[in-house]
């Protein structure tokens, strides 16, 4: 059976930190890293949802960086990972236009693109990418969604709208429902 | 490593402590070491402030470095007109060296007093004689913490993990800070306190903790001195009262003191932002008071945790090397001036008998990081000559007349002694010194080498030492401790334990006077203070300036000591944030330029509205300029905090004591 590999984000650890940032920037040589932190806050209620999160390319079932680019320099692998050739890309910019996830990085300095190949060599070898072997409270992890229990994972989250479209491969381990948020008190209550 | 150049950085997935994770902060050095902006060569500025910098050579940057000293001790009979500022750096041990050569050459000026942690120092020597220092990997073993304005995510990313393994077994994480960090997001509870409140909360949880019966009635009559006036004093506190200071409802006073009453083990880690206050002492005096009234001390996983200094072991005897003999009949100046740290500059300005004329600065950016940063820019006009050993030009740098360039720690030998847990890290050499960078205690070598190449005996600091023998000599207290083998595991492994004690007065033995926790102080008291730990008025805006001004450390960088501005980072220094409350009050929208301003000066910036910004409170974070040379402290407070004399000589600084006006501009 052919593997699909994806990350899964625990949103009860991530702290937030960037240390997944630095290491994705210090181990390739591009401009930014290829995965950031994103912060959303949402009001709900009266509450404050606030949450945090880091994420890179979610190596979608169908890229829309594959159908957008005129290169045809993004190709999918087997095992899910969507990588992309930079040796044929043009610098557009079309694919960071299509992209939802803000994965493809532009680099001024080589006046290309490329994202987050999901340190395939490393996988290869059966180490970590840099930005899990990394995370020091282990909140980011690559597996093979065809192994996971689903109900165990959501699609989306605050501030991460699950895209049918393009069907990205993350997940958010589920939290206790109680612990689920974290809540400033209604300010005019007070 | 390739051809000597360091291609990645990892972190010792054997150490106890750090796992070998990088915090981001870890993983951006080597983004400081190989800099575009860093300079490597000694450099003379023609008009400071013009950036028309030329480069010098070491001899002639020395040469007129120890030509400018001894022409103050010719003129004045003593080196006192230099003043000398030497903080932290990376609190390696060598980088103090540069402060052992001015030891040496005779007395001098000093900064007095630090600006970070004294006043809670203080407060924690009058109750418990001592700093607390158990061992933050038992926090595991509490079953709630409470994390008292302190931000371990950002700070302390390695202890977060601690603390989430505990979360996950069902146990239970409370945060009090003003403001919604990061670590506030991973909490079970959040309590949004106001500034400065907090010595008011710990003493009505106190106040119910006596009301409800949850305090240990034994422990406090076996090992403690004052509870009875204590106890008295509690019953001025009302609790009403008490709402209106905080901001917290009765109902969360409640529940915060009964969380903590009824806890079978809790633990309190309090951070260093709430007693940068003017009241700030006294609140880290009523916080140590919960688990002192409740028993919780001396316990595995319970009682209170704060910065110490017991890891450092080491004798540095690189400071003490003497002085040549001082022109006889000048008794009165056989000692160093101490210039109060919270208003240096007008300490400078007012200094006269004899009169500050040179200044020498290492490890320290203080027209960055100095509270009213304005005042001291202007001091530093009455100054002859303005010498900064840095890797970068900060804004004090563009001040300076000579810029002497020093390494990074992968460039240079050293002793780092964490304040946190109990490891000691040997720092071996990576790579050779970039360019003509010199580390610090190279450079104190080679200005005594100097010293007395022009006035013989004018120095007693070595000259030909390297750096290794200074470290062996220092490492030979493990010897008289008659424990050599530590020698040996810093040097194969790079870490070893700097004491042995995991949890803190587990004999009950205290070093207060009367050997017991001095709830009742007589040594605070004959030092000024109140004996007890009562609450000093947190002090409020004035109407000119309505908004308070908190202005803690960035997520990315230590001080001034920015790391490369992350690539999407919210919480950045190019922002003030302000709540909603505030945005309608002003009527700004996230984007707008605004004036920032008080009576020690103004900085424009943008605005971003954060929902979690609690009303009538203003954040910017220290650190990297914000507009041209001009950073937050310019407008922080040169308030002294309530505490500090005991542990550092003088009081800390204020800083969130700092009140501001904000308007629209353009």
């Amino acid at each position: 059976m052919e593997q699909r590999l994806g990350f899964v984000v625990d949103l009860a650890k991530c702290l937030g930190c960037r240390s997944c940032e630095w290491a994705c920037y210090n181990n390739h040589s591009w401009e930014t890293p290829f995965r950031y932190l994103r912060e959303f806050y949402q009001q709900d209620k009266g509450k404050l949802i606030y949450l945090k999160y880091s994420y890179g390319c979610n190596h979608c079932e169908e890229p829309e960086c594959i159908k957008a680019c005129p290169e045809k320099s993004y190709y999918k692998k087997q095992n899910g990972i969507v990588l992309h050739d930079i040796t044929k890309c043009s610098g557009c910019g079309d694919c960071i236009r299509a992209c939802p996830f803000g994965a493809p990085q532009y680099n001024s300095s080589l006046g290309i693109v490329d994202k987050c190949d999901l340190c395939v060599s490393r996988l290869e070898q059966d180490l970590d990418p840099y930005c899990v072997e990394i995370c020091p409270v282990n909140a980011i992890k690559v597996v093979d969604f065809k192994k996971i229990r689903e109900e165990n994972f959501s699609k989306e989250c605050v501030g991460f709208t699950s895209i049918e479209l393009t069907r990205p491969a993350i997940r958010f381990k589920k939290m206790d429902s109680q612990r689920q948020i974290l809540i400033i008190k209604d300010k005019e209550a007070r | 490593m390739k051809g000597g150049r360091l291609l990645s950085i990892k972190g010792d997935i054997t150490h106890p402590f750090t796992k070998g994770q990088l915090c981001a902060a870890g993983n951006a050095y080597l983004d400081v070491l190989y800099s575009p902006d860093r300079i490597l060569y000694p450099m003379r500025q023609l008009g400071r402030g013009t950036g028309n910098w030329e480069k010098i050579s070491w001899d002639q940057a020395l040469t007129l470095i120890c030509n400018g000293i001894l022409e103050l001790k010719r003129q004045y009979q003593t080196t006192l007109p230099l003043w000398v500022e030497n903080h932290s750096g990376n609190l390696g041990i060598l980088h103090h060296a540069l402060r052992g050569f001015f030891n040496s050459i005779g007395y001098v000026s000093y900064t007095g007093g630090q600006l970070c942690s004294s006043a809670g120092i203080d407060a924690f020597l009058y109750t418990f004689g001592e700093l607390p220092y158990s061992n933050p990997q038992g926090i595991v073993h509490s079953n709630r913490v409470f994390i008292w304005g302190g931000n371990p995510a950002w700070t302390s990313s390695h202890q977060m993990r601690n603390l989430l393994k505990m979360k996950l077994t069902g146990k239970k994480i409370i945060v009090i800070d003003p403001l919604y960090t990061a670590t506030a997001a991973l909490a079970d509870c959040y309590y949004q306190i106001k500034p400065g409140a907090d010595g008011a909360l710990a003493l009505a949880m106190a106040k119910i903790l006596i009301r409800d019966k949850l305090i240990d009635q034994e422990f406090i009559d076996k090992n403690t001195k004052g509870f009875s006036s204590f106890k008295n004093y509690l019953e001025t506190i009302d609790l009403a009262w008490v709402e209106n200071e905080t901001g917290l409802s009765g109902g969360d006073i409640d529940d915060l003191a009964m969380q903590y009453g009824k806890a079978k083990n809790p633990c309190i880690l309090t951070g260093l932002g709430l007693q940068r206050y003017s009241n700030g002492g006294q609140t880290i005096r009523a916080i140590t008071m919960l688990p002192v009234l409740t028993g919780n001390i001396g316990k595995e996983g319970r009682g209170i945790y704060y910065a110490h200094f017991k890891a450092d072991v080491f004798p540095k005897r690189f400071l003490f090397h003497k002085p040549p003999l001082q022109p006889e009949g000048d008794a009165g100046n056989n000692h160093h001036r101490y210039l109060p740290i919270h208003r240096l500059g007008k300490e400078i300005m007012a200094a006269t008998d004899p009169p500050i004329k040179m200044a020498f600065i290492s490890n320290s950016n203080p027209l960055s990081q100095h509270p009213n940063s304005e005042e001291l820019r202007e001091a530093f006009k009455r100054l002859d000559l303005v010498i900064t050993v840095d890797r970068f030009v900060t804004a004090t740098a563009k001040k300076a007349d000579i810029f002497l360039p020093t390494t990074t720690f992968f460039e240079h030998e050293d002793l780092s002694c964490s304040y946190w847990h109990p490891w000691i890290g040997y720092n071996q050499r990576a790579i050779e010194p970039l360019g003509e960078a010199k580390s610090d205690i190279e450079i104190a070598c080679l200005l005594s080498k100097k010293m007395n190449e022009i006035e013989p005996g004018s120095s007693g600091f070595p000259t030909g030492k390297t750096e290794g023998e200074f470290i062996e000599e220092e490492l030979k207290v493990f010897k008289e401790k008659g424990i050599p083998s530590k020698i040996d595991q810093l040097k194969t492994k790079g870490y070893c334990l700097g004491f042995n004690q995991d949890i803190a007065w587990k004999d009950l033995k205290f070093s207060t006077p009367s050997s017991k926790i001095e709830i009742f102080s007589q040594e605070a008291k004959q030092n000024g203070l109140p004996a007890l730990p009562k609450y000093l008025e947190n002090k409020k805006s004035v109407a000119a300036y309505p908004f308070r001004l908190l202005s803690p450390h960035p997520q990315m960088g230590i001080n001034s000591q920015s790391i490369k501005t992350p690539f999407y980072c919210q919480n950045d220094t190019r922002y003030a944030y302000i709540g909603p409350e505030t945005a309608v009050i002003c009527s700004l929208k996230t984007g707008d330029f605004v004036r920032v301003y008080n009576a020690n000066g103004e900085i424009k910036i943008r605005i971003q509205i954060l929902p979690t910004i609690p009303p009538e409170v203003i954040v910017c974070y220290q650190g990297k300029t914000l507009s041209g040379i001009k950073t937050i402290n310019v407008l922080t407070s040169s308030l002294p905090s309530d505490m500090g004399e005991k542990s550092s000589g003088h009081k800390g600084v204020a800083y969130h004591d700092t009140f501001v006006g904000i308007q629209r501009v353009g």
